[in-house]
């Protein structure tokens, strides 16, 4: 039974999204920080231009669009649940879960063929804070992925609807930070 | 209906998104540093105004929603702001990050290079190693990242009324610049000069004497490896204990640390037989023989 | 501990969960968990305070054979000051005065029966008692405990060949991490719950000024610790696979990790100052029996500080090398910041103006957190400014300095808080004259211990520095005595200590039952039984609120208290 607290709404904002943004408000700190870092060295370093050139912006360009395309899944998923039609939403989230494997799949192809020819966390700057900020990013993808099994279960059975919205927007935050890591790593040249 | 109304809308904003990450990767095609600035980072604000808005509806959230996370942005360039002076910059007030320096000189290109850069360091560490032997004299000759600078840093920071901090911070900034040339000695993966450069001349001084930078302030003194009195006093098995279990092990001053868990005992041993050159008794070096009664 | 009533046991015996010891260690209920985070914490104080005495004693008796320790060797006295530091900070300070009395109090002001996630909640006290075993364990593993300083700066802390502990940082560096994950958690709980599970009526000035400020440095908290987050993972690849973002050596920065930390550094002070403001601005309410003067002046100062805490880190950073002109400006911030603090220590004493004083033991720390933290305040100018600071930075100064910042907040708020709120927590009153006794005691040898530590560091006694016997300069007869003074204090004050547990765990069983509203205070959480029911109050007698909580002595009113949930 869930407490009398967690039915109130004195903001009128809905407990469960109210607390999503503020988890967003953290990963924003959380995320600026690493990428403020990694954006003044890149200033105080312009050689790290030529480094960033091993990356391989299709692959970067192709992960992209896997996770536009989720998010779309993503927010038609929350349509359904507003519905009310729980096992379409469950079906909507499954497909953002396929993006979220494609992206980790693809991810863990790119990072090992880089480490194989020699492109280490340790070679210079560039690398550490490519390996360090896209390893972050990859890890919300795989925890979204995996919150997302578990909710999509739920919905299927008509259950906790309202999960969808917030895990649609963790999603569409993760999504949001690819965006501009992907300038950051993979373009900027 | 609407309900129909409302994907269609969703999947329009994903083409739109779809057509500007097209965008974003054919302009640097062009190779015009702005234009690809502009397509890299404009498309990117676009796209995540895009997505804000229509896929997470903050159109519609509350407005104190939209007021927490533009303070958790705005705190963010206020960070930007505060650190970006000092850590965009490799060189300070007091301080130069010499392998910054020489990293921005010689860019990495390939993982193949690093070995050539690599070895370059060794060379540059070596030349340091060398010219250590007079006192506070390496400072004005190598560019390269060498421990060059620390003498002259360090005595910055006593000027200000003995900093520790100040000190420390930049102090290693050469200093460990030449650990690294340590593993590209002629030795199998360890060069004896360049540990002791890095480990030991902080307070046993570059020469060897007794009077590094810390050392100065150390009572009683680091022991002084250039006084024959220091050798006839001392087997090597002591100062191998003495090195390796801190200076407590063998009765004389604790703030002689132990190094045991940074390097094994041939190592050690080599260390020993580098610390013998400075010994002025056996005839090293000819200024030195001078002195010698 | 808060037995749930069995009176209302079989209505929802069902989300009582596990039964027996297990309903303490996996309860949701939030005064449970509360009381989890403050028992941890006065548990981590002993130790911290453990640590305290042997350093103190190494400095005093240099190389002497210390009781129930042994003789403190240099990298001993490294790990003991710098695992003082974390501890008293991360694992007594944050989990006793945020997360302790945030659980306890929130959800009974607001008129709640619970946080609104509570196993979100548990999860928040599970992570943190993982990182205090962890910290607790790194002391045991080989090649000792961190010892680089609290603030951990590299190159010291960024590779084991220099440190010499590599094990032990790295554990210290995870331990700090999981701290601040489990706050991240618990700070998000406090913030949803203040804006949604308010008691029907209960307006936004009409929320006890405590709870505004345990939120909003929860807000500070979470707002800040971000950049740090990052720069830990940063901080633990440079440990564990050789990356080079601090380390000069590889190209790397080391007065970025400064910042990174100072930017968390800086408003974590008013994180763990604010909770304990509104601790006094409550009891200092309660015993002067008068309306808080300014409750909308203390709110609006309290958001002005914590606005303007995130301006002022680099003043830790000035003769670290940093760009000059930055310098100039954050002394300006810096100075500025002491005015809306210096603003809510004048509406304290506006309140106690004409007010109808009682000096109970509540109040006497109320009182003496004022007069101590103020030396404190004061203190704070000469280091703000970059000047004087050139001098002073890194000497004794910057300790007692520091100490008597935190030493008013962590300890002097801590005890003010535990026994005004004991009563409510135990159903039991604590006892008056141990109280007092504890309270001399503890207050008298605290100033021993750091007016000696001001002159130190005038004399220019540098910190973290294992004898000064090396130094002839302080090695003199004169600052010796000083150093034994404050050792001896030390012990005094440690041992001091043992009235407050035997008070505190004689009157948890036999002391006097208490009243339900034992102070005549006007919140909610006395209007509910003393130890309060699991659910707070019968599921259909929640309280509603009809006016603010400070209108004591209202003229026309027989009783010289309103509680907030009586109507009008």
């Amino acid at each position: 039974m869930k407490p009398i607290a967690t039915t109130r709404s004195a903001s009128s904002i809905p407990t469960g999204r109210l607390a999503i943004w503020w988890v967003l408000a953290s990963e924003v700190v959380i995320f600026g920080g690493l990428l403020g870092s990694y954006i003044m060295h890149r200033l105080g370093h312009p050689e790290w231009g030529e480094t960033a050139a091993h990356t391989n912006t299709w692959i970067g360009a192709f992960n992209t669009l896997v996770l536009l395309t989720s998010s779309l899944m993503a927010v038609l998923a929350h349509d359904a649940a507003e519905q009310g039609d729980g096992k379409k939403a469950a079906r909507f989230i499954g497909m953002t879960m396929l993006g979220g494997i494609t992206f980790a799949c693809v991810k863990s192809f790119e990072w090992y063929t880089e480490i194989s020819h020699g492109f280490t966390i340790t070679l210079n700057g560039f690398w550490s804070f490519y390996y360090t900020a896209a390893g972050l990013h990859a890890l919300h993808v795989i925890a979204g992925t995996i919150i997302m099994g578990f909710i999509a279960f739920d919905a299927n059975r008509g259950r906790e609807l309202q999960r969808v919205e917030l895990i649609g927007i963790y999603w569409h935050f993760v999504d949001i930070v690819w965006i501009f890591l992907f300038p950051l790593l993979y373009i900027a040249k | 209906m609407s309900a129909e109304s409302h994907s269609r809308h969703y999947i329009k904003i994903w083409a739109i998104l779809v057509v500007l990450l097209v965008i974003s990767v054919i302009g640097p095609m062009f190779g015009h540093k702005w234009l690809t600035l502009i397509t890299a980072f404009g498309i990117a604000c676009v796209k995540a105004y895009l997505v804000a808005k229509h896929f997470m509806h903050l159109d519609i959230e509350k407005a104190m929603i939209r007021w927490v996370l533009i303070t958790s942005v705005v705190l963010m360039g206020l960070f930007y702001a505060g650190t970006a002076p000092d850590v965009m910059e490799h060189t300070g007030l007091h301080w130069t990050n010499d392998a910054a320096i020489y990293a921005s000189e010689n860019p990495v290109h390939e993982p193949g290079d690093h070995h050539a850069a690599g070895a370059g360091e060794g060379e540059a560490g070596h030349a340091a190693g060398e010219h250590g032997g007079d006192a506070h004299g390496g400072g004005d000759a190598h560019g390269a990242p060498a421990g060059a600078e620390v003498a002259s840093t360090a005595e910055a920071g006593s000027e200000q009324g003995g900093e520790t901090e100040e000190a420390a911070a930049p102090a290693p900034d050469g200093e460990v610049a030449e650990a690294a040339p340590a593993t590209a000695g002629a030795a199998p993966g360890f060069d004896a000069a360049a540990a002791f450069q890095s480990s030991c001349s902080t307070c046993h001084g570059e020469a060897g004497d007794g009077n590094g930078p810390v050392g100065a302030a150390l009572n009683p003194k680091p022991a002084n490896f250039t006084d024959p009195a220091f050798w006839e006093a001392r087997d090597d098995a002591m100062v191998h204990k003495a090195i390796k279990e801190g200076g407590a092990a063998v009765g004389k001053s604790p703030m002689m640390a132990p190094w045991g868990s940074t390097y094994d005992d041939a190592q050690i041993d080599a260390i020993v037989a580098y610390l013998h050159h400075f010994n002025t008794a056996g005839g090293a070096t000819t200024e030195a023989a001078g002195e010698t009664p | 501990m808060a037995h749930s009533s069995t009176a209302h046991a079989h209505e929802h015996a069902h989300d009582h969960g596990p039964q027996g010891i297990l309903k303490y260690i996996w309860s949701t209920d939030h005064k449970i968990i509360g009381m989890q985070y403050m028992f941890t914490g006065m548990f981590m104080a002993l130790i911290g305070g453990f640590m305290a005495y042997t350093f103190r004693m190494q400095l005093a008796f240099p190389g002497a054979d210390i009781p129930l320790f042994g003789v403190v060797s240099p990298g001993e006295y490294n790990a003991l000051v710098t695992n003082h530091g974390s501890i008293m900070i991360f694992w007594v300070a944050m989990p006793v005065l945020i997360a302790a009395f945030g659980n306890y109090l929130i959800p009974l002001m607001i008129g709640a029966d619970d946080m609104v996630f509570p196993r979100l909640n548990r999860l928040s006290y599970q992570i943190f008692l993982l990182s205090a075993i962890l910290i607790i364990a790194s002391q045991f593993v080989p090649g000792g405990g961190f010892g680089g300083a609290w603030t951990s700066y590299p190159p010291l802390s960024a590779n084991p060949a220099y440190n010499l502990t590599g094990l032990g940082a790295t554990m210290w560096l995870l331990a700090v991490a999981l701290e601040f994950v489990a706050f991240l958690l618990g700070g998000i709980n406090f913030i949803v719950t203040l804006m949604n599970a308010r008691a029907p009526g209960m307006r936004a000035y009409d929320i006890p000024i405590v709870v505004w400020m345990i939120v909003i440095a929860s807000i500070l908290f979470m707002l800040s610790v971000g950049p740090l987050m990052a720069g830990a993972v940063m901080l633990l690849f440079d440990q564990t696979l050789g990356t080079g973002f601090f380390d000069p050596g590889t190209g790397g920065d080391p007065i970025l990790w400064q910042h990174l930390f100072w930017f968390f550094g800086h408003p974590e002070v008013y994180v763990v100052l604010l909770p304990a403001l509104g601790f006094v601005a409550e009891i200092i309410t309660v015993f002067s029996r008068k309306k808080l003067f300014g409750y909308k002046t203390v709110l609006y100062t309290a958001v002005a500080t914590a606005i303007l805490s995130f301006f002022v880190w680099a003043h830790h950073q000035f003769v670290a090398g940093i760009d000059p002109r930055m310098a100039n400006v954050f002394t300006v911030t810096t100075l500025l910041i002491s005015i809306p603090i210096a603003e809510v220590l004048f509406v304290i004493i506006a309140t106690l103006y004409r007010g109808s004083i009682t000096l109970t033991v509540p109040m006497l720390w109320a009182l003496a957190f004022v007069a101590e933290f103020l030396i404190g305040g004061v203190t704070g100018i000469f280091l703000g400014a970059s000047g004087a600071d050139i001098y002073f930075h890194d000497t004794y100064f910057v300790l007692a300095h520091f100490h008597y910042t935190f030493f008013p907040i962590a300890i002097i708020g801590t005890f003010a808080a535990v026994t005004m709120w004991f009563p409510k927590m135990f159903g039991r009153m604590m006892n008056e004259k141990l109280g007092r006794i504890h309270f001399w005691l503890t207050v008298t040898a605290f100033n021993f211990i750091f007016i000696p530590l001001f002159i130190l560091g005038t004399a220019g006694q540098h910190r973290r520095i294992y004898d000064y016997n090396h130094f002839p300069q302080l090695a003199t007869e004169g600052l010796q005595d000083l150093r034994i003074v404050a050792t001896t204090a030390t012990v005094v004050l440690l041992l001091s200590q043992v009235l407050f547990l035997f008070n505190f765990f004689h009157s948890l069983f036999k002391g006097e039952k208490a009243p339900d509203n034992p102070w005549k205070s006007n919140t909610l959480e006395w209007t509910t039984s003393s130890p309060p029911p699991h659910g707070n109050w019968p599921p259909d007698a929640m309280p509603n609120v009809y006016r603010g909580p400070y209108e004591y002595s209202v003229e026309g009113r027989e009783d010289d208290y309103w509680p907030q949930n009586q109507p009008a």
